[in-house]
């Protein structure tokens, strides 16, 4: 079994004003500025968030909020100009990059794939953060490609060429692949905006049941319902700022929702479920 | 056009079932050597086609062939022109060629004596300025 | 401490795990080695048989035996052939493996190694040579060798500058602009060329071949080529992860810049030098892979080192053909672009090849 030596915890030096680094924030952002090229526009300005460790955070905002600039933040294809990204309370900066993709994985929103790669090939590159440049995949690589397309329910399907996949498929594969580098931190782009209820329903037991096994996941999406459905944490993105954050429940409301979209948002109550209606 | 002063001049053309398009065609040794010719004619349009010659004659595979051998490798003679080109120069390659290939029916070949007849003939040039502007020129396999 | 997924994975091995599955994988991925070593073999052979292939002592096929009694024989099978088998081996392996790695970077089937102004480049050099400083090989090689390097930094260069598409969509504009640039200069230094010695030359170097090859010209260029095949074989797996999309290639703990710029680099260096020395000999890079990945897959794990084995196998079988067919030599190129233009016809009829939607 694969052990992961992780960076030991340090209290960070956020200001008190952020009461502190949580120490259950396996991923934090403090007071992240961005902008492209050194005009004035900023895209992020002041970004404060944390996701807690082993429960779901999701981000709302509407498109052009800056969710795709903070994951590139947080992937470190962009830096800040200003601000501070903590995973497990140490700076982004210090950790290695082959550390670093052992600790976080992305699924992409969706990806296209020119070549006819077979899905376990496919999954396979998941295994990349394992090896070092020159190397090749293993015999316990593949086993741990397979684990993962198991684990989605695409067991059977590992032969299958991946441009000939449905869109839920994909989706799919996306996520194994993700799996197959054995993440504490997954980060989803809009994971269920593309899939029919039956492919979504899917993909929402699977990442329920990464939740059971102390995965975290960090997830944008434009459906309240999602946040609320799977996530635990929830951070609504405006115009490059923090309209709110904190606990699903207390923060997704009929209110803030409205402000966040501009739009008027419903909230109905169904049992113990709350339902929103936009529009 | 060489085609037509090796056949002039007596020869026979090694090249005939390749050239038929007109215009040069580009052949390799092997092919030159599975022809296996008599003689082989240089010609060189930025240079002293003799000193090709020579070249292969050192070259190993070039000895291989019979004509390298037999020592019959010749560079085409040229003055300012190379005369193996359609001007009027030709009559003095082909009085060459024939001489090359056939010294024992041509009776003796004077390159010297021919140029001047040729050059005061045609263009009325006296023999010391043939001499002087047109000898220094001469470039290829001969004396 | 175990990681969180690993138990997961765990857990999904004793629940569902298909019994068997792993051996069923080994068993697909010995195949395709087999396949690969196959290919070894096939080149081999060829490369082999290729040395009896040839017009003398008469046309198509020399008997082994007569190698022992004719000393021009021997002399031709030496001096001529081998180098110049060797010569199509080289040109061939760096085209099909360029081939597969550019395509892979720029996540395009369909480009080929003479992309990003290479080719034109190489021929503006050629030309350039030819008309200005004579055609002494070193200069034509040289010159060639230098204008396709310029040609791509000149690509490099323009693309970083453009202020339009994402990254491999600059490249491919910059690509185009600057091949447009060099042929026509190429087509200027035509019109300079003196049409009785300078005009035949470049054409025929246009079109490509390998009938001036000695020895010196594979020994030139071997260190750059296989050096680069090495680097290209070495990180032959890492190239699948530069055909996703940038983000997730990051995750991958990828550095997309650096190591797209060094497997660049490695493909174009391999195909500059053969270039330089054969003049263009175009699909090559584009067919074989096409070909290697029905064979053996997508995984460049595989179907990189099975495209510079076909590449190899390929040039080497046209260029037995260049100059065995006819008396006088077939310009190599032609032969290259027009089986290559009717295999990949061929290839595109089997199965349609997915491009950008």
């Amino acid at each position: 079994m694969k052990t992961n030596d992780f960076p030991p915890r340090v209290v960070s030096a956020a200001g008190p004003e952020q009461g502190g680094a949580r120490a259950d924030a396996i991923v934090e952002l403090q007071d992240v500025h961005f902008g492209y090229g050194s005009g004035l526009a900023s895209v992020l300005r002041g970004v404060d968030m944390q996701a807690p460790a082993e429960s779901a955070t999701a981000i709302l905002g509407s498109n052009g909020a800056g969710k795709s600039t903070l994951f590139h933040l947080i992937l470190g294809m962009l830096s800040p100009r200003k601000g501070l990204i903590l995973f497990d309370g140490q700076p982004r900066d210090e950790w290695p990059r082959n550390r670093l993709s052992r600790f976080l994985a992305l699924v992409p929103q969706s990806e296209y794939i020119p070549f006819e790669f077979s899905l376990l090939d496919y999954v396979l590159l998941g295994r990349a953060p394992h090896l070092t440049a020159l190397q090749t995949p293993t015999d316990e690589d593949m086993q741990q490609a397979l684990d993962a397309l198991e684990m989605v329910g695409l067991g059977a399907l590992w032969q299958r060429s991946v441009p000939a996949l449905s869109g839920g498929e994909r989706q799919l594969a996306m996520l194994a692949r993700a799996l197959a580098q054995e993440p504490r931190v997954l980060l989803l782009d809009e994971p269920t905006s593309h899939l029919d209820p039956s492919n979504r329903g899917r993909v929402l037991e699977i990442l329920r049941r990464l939740l059971t096994q102390k995965v975290t996941l960090i997830f944008t999406t434009h459906d309240p319902n999602l946040a609320m459905s799977l996530a635990s944490h929830a951070v609504l993105i405006r115009q490059g700022t923090v309209l709110a954050a904190g606990p699903a429940d207390t923060t997704l409301t009929a209110a803030a929702l409205t402000a966040l979209y501009g739009s008027p948002v419903e909230m109905h109550e169904a049992g113990a479920r709350k339902l929103f209606w936009v529009g | 056009m060489q085609t037509r002063l090796v056949e002039m001049s007596g020869g026979t053309p090694v090249w005939t079932d390749v050239a038929d398009s007109g215009g040069w065609t580009v052949v390799n040794l092997e092919q030159i050597a599975a022809w296996d010719p008599d003689v082989i004619v240089i010609v060189h349009y930025r240079g002293d086609s003799s000193e090709i010659a020579a070249s292969l004659v050192e070259n190993a595979t070039w000895q291989q062939l019979r004509a390298v051998q037999e020592g019959r490798i010749y560079g085409f003679p040229a003055d300012f022109y190379s005369w193996d080109q359609p001007d009027v120069r030709w009559t003095l390659g082909l009085r060459w060629l024939a001489n090359t290939l056939h010294p024992d029916r041509m009776g003796g070949f004077d390159v010297v004596a021919e140029m001047q007849r040729f050059y005061a003939d045609l263009y009325g040039l006296d023999a010391a300025t043939v001499e002087t502007t047109i000898l220094p020129a001469l470039q290829g396999s001969v004396e | 401490m175990s990681t969180p997924s690993s138990t997961v994975a765990a857990e999904a091995r004793a629940s569902v795990s298909p019994i068997g599955a792993l051996d069923q994988v080994q068993a697909l991925r010995r195949q395709g080695q087999r396949r690969l070593w196959l290919l070894a073999a096939l080149l081999i052979a060829v490369t082999s048989a290729s040395l009896f292939i040839g017009r003398y002592p008469r046309p198509y096929w020399m008997s082994p035996w007569v190698l022992g009694e004719d000393a021009m024989a021997q002399q031709i099978v030496w001096a001529l052939r081998m180098p110049r088998v060797l010569m199509a081996v080289l040109l061939g392996a760096a085209l099909g493996g360029a081939g597969i790695t550019l395509q892979m970077i720029f996540r395009n089937p369909l480009v080929e190694p003479g992309f990003l102004g290479v080719s034109q480049g190489a021929a503006f050099g050629a030309a350039f040579s030819i008309v200005f400083l004579g055609s002494a090989s070193l200069y034509v090689q040289g010159l060639a060798m230098l204008f396709a390097f310029a040609g791509l930094g000149l690509s490099y260069f323009l693309a970083q500058r453009l202020r339009y598409g994402g990254w491999v969509l600059r490249l491919v504009l910059a690509g185009v602009a600057v091949s447009a640039i060099f042929s026509a200069g190429v087509g200027l230094l035509k019109y300079l060329a003196d049409p009785l010695t300078e005009l035949p030359e470049i054409t025929y170097w246009l079109l490509g071949g390998l009938w001036s090859v000695t020895w010196r010209d594979p020994l030139l260029v071997a260190p750059v080529v296989l050096s680069s095949l090495t680097v290209l074989l070495l990180m032959r797996w890492r190239l699948n992860l530069l055909a996703l999309n940038e983000e997730t290639s990051h995750s991958l703990g990828v550095r997309p810049v650096f190591e797209r710029a060094l497997m660049l680099t490695a493909a174009v260096a391999a195909t500059a030098s053969v270039v330089a020395i054969a003049g263009i000999v175009g699909w090559v890079g584009l067919l074989v892979p096409h070909i290697v990945r029905r064979l053996v897959g997508a995984n460049t794990q595989l179907s990189l080192p099975a495209a510079m084995l076909g590449g190899a196998l390929f040039v080497v079988l046209c260029d037995d053909l260049a100059r065995s067919m006819t008396a006088g030599e077939i310009p190599l190129g032609i032969l290259t672009s027009l089986l290559g233009a009717a295999g990949f016809l061929f290839v595109l009829a089997g199965n349609p090849i997915r491009t950008r939607e």
